[in-house]
């Protein structure tokens, strides 16, 4: 549920990306999932909802600055908005994307992200760079 | 809300790992020496323990009377069973497609799809209803064989508007599966209709200009 809210920024839409996943859960009889598990179904779940252009512009409209993300990073790396977390997810694919929840509204390192995903660190490390170039542009074409 | 972390930040699936005790010992012994010098981290712990709260508990649903169709299926079964047999006697004609039932679409690709529209209104939970006010709490469950794929839309009516309060999103076939997300119908009564399709999104240009292709509706009035 906060995994879902770091993405979403709200309450409704978190409880109902969680429902939705437990409902599928009990229909197909999975009892048997791990906390990992659950974080990767959240991030597609919600970064679906997000990616909608009809479902961005209500999570936009109905954004809690207290649900966002604490920014432990340190200060080098940047913090994503929402606004710039959906425009970051246009233009990137799902292994892209989830490496971007990962690192920045999850603050996982990338040893972390390797183990979460099942890719290597090195992989995680080029995704990373992708995902910093392209924020740096959209940040720039933003100001 | 920004506090850096003193080195490197414990990740939340580490904090949320040790405050269910998923952590082994050696784990759990590092992120406490972490938490206790770094009040970063220690405050991301603690949104993490003071905030037990439960997803909102499911209520028993009022479920309106079944249709005639599911009704006639279990209690009148051998009856109807006999008299079709004794019609079968007597007239022999061409084999026709099974009938599509109210509330029911057939696609390519997922079969008969039955589609149940799910209202909660101040907690309390109702199927197919036949009104809405502005703070009711929408959502869609769908029923088709499993193994079938379908893509679903909503589309809401009111006098010569319509929206679209969900995204257009593909579904694995099931029994009663819920259509990811909820929503709200302001403004009074309302047409809320669901277009379902098999290959993939519903055309929501036919839906604007009102093509009722494959689609279930259910009329609703304004709440007194």
């Amino acid at each position: 549920m906060r995994k879902a809210e770091r993405i979403l920024r709200n309450r409704e839409d978190a409880v109902d990306v969680v429902q939705s996943l437990f409902a599928d859960l009990i229909a197909r009889r999975e009892d048997a999932v791990d906390l990992p598990y659950l974080y990767r179904a959240i991030t597609n779940r919600a970064l679906n909802l997000l990616r909608d252009a009809h479902g961005r512009a209500r999570l936009l409209e109905r954004e809690q600055a207290s649900l966002a993300p604490t920014a432990r990073v340190p200060t080098a790396t940047r913090v994503i908005g929402l606004d710039l977390l959906g425009r970051l997810c246009d233009q990137l694919d799902g292994n892209h994307r989830d490496v971007l929840v990962a690192r920045y509204l999850d603050e996982l390192t990338q040893d972390e992200i390797a183990e979460l995903y099942g890719v290597s660190r090195k992989t995680v490390g080029k995704r990373l760079a992708r995902v910093d170039a392209l924020a740096a542009e959209l940040a720039r074409g933003a100001a | 809300m920004t506090a850096a972390c003193i080195d490197q930040p414990v990740s939340w699936l580490r904090l949320e790992r040790l405050a269910l005790g998923d952590l082994d010992a050696a784990g759990a012994t590092q992120v406490g020496a972490h938490l206790a010098a770094c009040p970063a981290c220690a405050a991301a712990y603690a949104r993490i323990t003071e905030d037990a709260r439960p997803l909102p508990p499911l209520r028993v649903a009022v479920v309106a009377p079944p249709p005639w169709w599911r009704s006639w299926r279990w209690t009148g079964g051998g009856l109807a069973l006999a008299v079709a047999a004794a019609v079968a006697l007597v007239v022999v004609r061409p084999t026709r497609p099974p009938a599509v039932p109210a509330g029911a679409v057939r696609v390519k690709g997922a079969g008969l799809v039955e589609v149940t529209v799910v209202r909660e209104r101040a907690g309390e939970i109702r199927f197919d209803p036949d009104d809405v006010a502005p703070d009711d709490r929408w959502k869609l469950q769908v029923t088709c064989a499993p193994g079938g794929r379908a893509w679903i839309d909503v589309a809401v009516y009111q006098g010569r508007e319509v929206g679209f309060p969900l995204p257009p999103q593909p579904i694995a076939c099931g029994n009663t599966v819920v259509v990811p997300g909820a929503f709200r119908i302001t403004a009074g009564g309302a047409e809320l209709c669901v277009a379902v399709t098999g290959a993939g999104p519903p055309d929501r240009a036919r839906l604007t200009a009102g093509d009722r292709g494959g689609v279930v509706c259910r009329t609703l009035r304004a709440a007194q």
